[in-house]
């Protein structure tokens, strides 16, 4: 909210420079974000929390102004010249639904002359960027920002039957808004309404009929304490926000309804020549009392880290504008000021001594007390060490946003329907969950391959999300990786390979090694433990094929935490290496032949394959494939014999299972 | 020895010397093919030689074959060594070693800077004896609200600009709903800090973006105060923004703390003179603290009477930002090899 120095001064005469007020206020809860010059005037753009309603108008600066400085506080006299009237030519309210409005004054003023506010009174509205109009609604205006106390002014000679009754809409009322909205109002919505019917949507906007104009001459000020999540409802659900609303849904002071009243009807008596009739009407609850709060001072030094007195705290209190006695037990009870809902309970007084004996006066100390027994993370861990061996890969982590949309996926060839949808986006391409990461990671690769990196490894540790069968959403932890283009660094000595499949295999491969985890593969899918992931290509423009895998990594982290490495002895006998030449089908998968002979002996330490062949020296529709076998025992050092004997071993059956012959 | 095997052997030395001097010609791959195809070819004079052996006396031909193995051997040594003379070298090759040519990179990869940031919190956290806990992102309103001391309807659900997923489910704006999953699980005393991905109904420019990180801290025990959380922040924006960094409490209001305050440490930019950086004040937000809010407590059935606790709330993406001078929040979600690999 803006504020103007010059109009503050009006209530609170403190002569500290700008700047050093604007500090000051930071420092009590009431950042100013923005200081302008305007003219002799100094404005002030100050972010009050929600709570503090108390201060969204001059006044209500001016008191914590009249606190920091100790300058002192002088609220407007009102003087009031009444006409009294027989109550039925005064104004005539009817509060019907109170528990909406539990107090409703109103003034009636006649003989008005509307015309251009005199200049002080425009110059205060402009200087906070509210435009003038006339005097009768500039008084308003002027008086809301004043007291913080919003204001409406009905047009007498518009209100048919002359009375206002205060009351929930009937379904399907009409209501035609000063903007020249026309409404369809709901039995939540609280109106003021005249004989015919709804002439303001109360505590946010007034209507079209009843509007003050240049021939008006009587008016009727409202001045009410309406309740403020009706406020807020209503509003929001016409999407009206209005200075009105945002004071009443931030919850008003229901003491202040009559004197606010008041000053707006000495005002328009004194400049628009005025007669203000009595009596007012003043309905519902006009008595309203704060209840006592009890604070104890231990207590609170415990939460402040601070040692005051009780008496120190009653005197920050006070200077607060807060009733203060004692109890029995040397306790402060506490009444806090009409204006103060945000005071309610003794952490709040509590929060209102610290505020007042300063943050900064608060001595800085470290935690003393227990420090839990520390316990394993096993996912904390997990994260850690995958993002370690990717990065040890050559792969670069990225973070993507964690939306998408229908394009996006249809790009990536994934039904919309489903990712989860959410409700109120913001931007246009975050308008559902992703359904996964490597859609996201094929348009960071294509940026950086666009940008010229001649090789793209990316990989990605976050959550996706599905629709679950329930209407609730299934979140997931998955690990994504991206490799396209060059598989290593540049360098002057020769051209690196192009990414493969076997590349991405590797880096899974090595994951799960790193995870102690059993790894399947069944095509390009595979399981990592219970986790469940696949290879994939996408097309990386202008890099190629891109090769991805995403993974399930909940089930690794959880099965790792319980996965308890163990060692196993380290033998100090040499090992012995037998190559295998074998000629096989073209279709037979390697892997299996790779397990045959690894199962083939328990001398049998490592398996690997050296090369793959089809073509010179190779049957047609067979190929060759060489295996390189470790073997190593224990507890002695192998024999020729034994070694020869374990190699015919897996000879027999890779003949016998797989129809493997041994190259000539 | 027979006069035969003297005379071979004496042409097996004669054939080394002249092959000797017919290699100090060879200059080029062609030359070396001649040399080879003269001296170890089938039609070579050793190969004649060789061919010879059979008419030779029993008793001669080990010594002769031994003799002319070796030459053999000698040749093919020499050939090689000729090959390597006469092939192409790449440039770092050979006793003139460029050294200022660029070395073989290993290919390792980065961390992204939100990543790292965090591991340096984490790190400060985890000396103080905070443990870690996760929790999910998309949450309900008990968890991410009304738990916390958010009154239905009330403004400051405003503050919050959350992303709606449906009726009962949203994607949490802070990390705070990880607080109530903690309390309800654990009995205090407790530390533990939360980091994890948020999620605000915000447009995108340089310093607002729909996803962004944070990391919540909780102590819960029987004594807290305000002043252990200063002192808690004030060591924590030493330890991340280096030795001299001041820091500051501003009250301020969130609903599940009481007192409440923003966090301000002084700008590392201007060192708290004022500058672009930091609006002029010389200092610069870095997160929302404060001490837990009685109802909180007993929202998750702590009894307020009996602990205290307090919290506080960063951005990781702020963090990162003051820490390196990264100044627009975008970067950290375009993923640009050119920013990535600067950390």
């Amino acid at each position: 909210m803006k504020y103007s120095l010059k109009w503050i001064r009006d209530y609170c005469p403190a002569t500290v420079p700008a700047a050093k007020l604007a500090e000051q206020l930071t420092m009590t809860g009431l950042e100013v974000e923005a200081i302008s010059k305007a003219g002799d005037d100094v404005i002030f753009d100050v972010e009050v929390v929600p709570v503090r309603s108390d201060c969204l108008s001059m006044i209500g600066l001016a008191r914590e102004i009249a606190f920091l400085t100790g300058a002192p506080l002088t609220l407007p006299p009102v003087l009031l010249k009444e006409v009294h009237v027989p109550k039925e030519l005064s104004v005539d309210v009817d509060l019907v639904d109170a528990d909406l409005c539990p107090r409703y004054s109103a003034r009636l003023v006649t003989d008005l002359k509307v015309g251009p506010s005199p200049p002080w009174l425009a110059e205060r509205l402009e200087a906070v960027g509210v435009r003038s109009l006339n005097n009768v609604i500039d008084i308003t205006n002027f008086v809301n920002l004043e007291t913080g106390q919003p204001l409406h002014a009905f047009d007498l000679a518009k209100l048919r039957g002359r009375k206002l009754i205060i009351r929930r809409a009937g379904a399907g009322e009409k209501l035609v808004l000063i903007d020249d909205r026309e409404l369809e109002l709901c039995s939540e919505d609280l109106v003021i309404a005249d004989a015919d019917g709804p002439v303001a949507l109360a505590g946010v906007m007034g209507g079209r009929d009843s509007e003050v104009s240049p021939s008006t001459e009587a008016v009727v000020i409202e001045s009410a304490h309406f309740d403020a999540v009706s406020v807020r409802q209503t509003a929001r659900r016409y999407g009206l926000a209005t200075e009105s609303s945002y004071r009443f849904e931030r919850g008003t002071d229901p003491t202040a309804t009559m004197a606010a009243a008041d000053r707006a009807a000495a005002l328009m008596a004194e400049l628009a020549g005025g007669t203000v009739l009595a009596p007012p009407a003043d309905e519902g609850q006009t008595e309203w009392s704060r209840p006592a709060i009890v604070l104890r001072p231990a207590r609170a030094n415990m939460l402040m880290g601070t040692s005051l007195t009780g008496e120190d705290m009653a005197v920050l209190l006070r200077r607060l504008n807060f009733e203060v006695g004692l109890d029995r037990m040397e306790n402060l009870v506490i009444s806090a000021p009409p204006y103060r809902r945000d005071v309610n309970s003794e952490i709040d007084v509590t929060e209102e001594v610290a505020r007042a004996y300063g943050y900064d006066n608060v001595e800085a100390t470290l935690p003393g007390g227990r420090i839990p027994a520390p316990k394993r993370l096993p996912r904390e861990e997990f994260e850690r060490e995958a993002r370690d061996i990717l990065a040890s890969a050559g792969f670069t982590e990225v973070f993507t946003p964690s939306f998408t949309n229908p394009e996006q996926l249809a790009d990536a060839g994934l039904d919309a329907g489903a990712a989860v949808p959410v409700a109120n986006p913001t931007v246009s391409q975050f308008s559902h969950l992703r359904p996964a990461l490597w859609p996201l990671l094929a348009e960071v690769a294509s940026r950086n391959g666009h940008g010229g990196a001649p090789s793209v490894l990316i990989f990605e540790l976050g959550n996706v999300f599905a629709p679950g069968k329930k209407g609730e959403v299934v979140e997931r932890l998955h690990l994504a990786l991206l490799a396209a283009g060059e598989a290593r660094p540049r360098h002057w000595s020769g051209t690196p390979p192009e990414v493969d499949f076997f590349f991405a295999k590797g880096v899974v491969e090595a994951l799960a090694r790193a995870f102690d985890a059993p790894l399947e593969w069944g095509g390009r899918e595979f399981r990592v433990g219970e986790g469940e992931g696949v290879c994939l290509t996408a097309a990386v423009e202008p890099l190629g094929a891109g090769q991805i895998v995403e993974l399930d990594v909940t089930p690794l982290w959880e099965s790792a935490a319980e996965a308890r490495r163990r060692y196993r002895p380290v033998s100090r006998f040499p090992s012995v290496v037998r190559d295998l030449a074998l000629v096989l089908d073209e279709g037979q998968a390697a892997g299996d032949i790779v397990a045959a002979v690894r199962n083939s002996s328990e001398l049998v330490r490592d398996v690997d394959v050296f090369d793959v062949f089809t073509g010179k020296g190779v049957p047609a529709g067979h190929k060759s494939l060489g295996v390189r076998v470790r073997y190593q025992a224990e507890d002695r050092t192998l024999t020729d014999e034994e070694v020869n004997a374990a190699r015919e071993e897996a000879v027999k059956t890779l003949a016998a299972e797989f129809g493997a012959k041994l190259r000539a | 020895m027979s006069e035969e095997a003297k005379k071979i052997l004496d042409q097996l030395a004669a054939l080394g010397k002249a092959a000797e001097k017919a290699a100090d010609a060879v200059d080029g791959a062609e030359a070396l093919e001649r040399w080879r195809v003269e001296f170890l070819g089938r039609k070579s004079a050793l190969t004649g030689l060789s061919k010879k052996m059979g008419a030779l006396a029993e008793e001669d031909r080990p010594e002769i074959g031994r003799a002319v193995n070796e030459l053999r051997a000698e040749l093919e040594r020499r050939l090689e060594a000729l090959r390597e003379k006469t092939s192409p070298k790449t440039a770092g090759e050979g006793l003139d070693l460029d050294y200022t040519l660029p070395g073989v990179t290993p290919a390792t990869g980065t961390l992204h800077p939100i990543t790292k940031t965090y591991y340096e919190i984490a790190g400060f956290f985890a000396e103080l004896g905070f443990g870690i806990a996760h929790g999910p992102e998309v949450e309900d309103d008990f968890h991410n609200f009304t738990a916390l001391n958010f009154p239905p309807d009330h403004p400051s659900r405003d503050t919050q600009d959350t992303l709606y997923l449906g009726d009962e489910l949203l994607l949490r704006t802070h990390t705070s709903p990880v607080q109530i999953r903690v309390m309800l699980a654990q009995e205090p005393p407790l530390r533990v800090i939360v980091p994890g991905r948020c999620f605000r109904a915000d447009a995108v420019d340089a310093s607002h973006y729909p996803v962004f990180h944070q990391v919540e801290g909780l102590l819960v025990d029987e004594a807290v105060s305000l002043g252990d959380l200063k002192g808690t922040l004030a060591a924590f924006a030493e330890y991340i923004f280096g030795a001299g960094t001041d820091m500051r409490f501003r009250p301020h209001f969130f609903p599940f703390t009481e007192p409440s305050a923003e966090v301000d440490v002084s700008c590392a930019v201007c060192g708290g003179g004022g500058c672009g950086t930091c609006g002029g004040t010389g200092w610069l937000e870095i997160a929302g603290a404060g001490m837990v809010h009685p109802n909180v407590f007993r929202n998750v059935g702590y009894d307020p009477e009996r602990w205290a606790g307090y919290a506080f709330g960063m951005g990781v993406e702020r963090i990162a930002m003051l820490k390196y001078g990264i100044d627009d929040i975008r970067l950290f979600y375009e993923n640009d090899f050119a920013f990535l690999r600067q950390f």
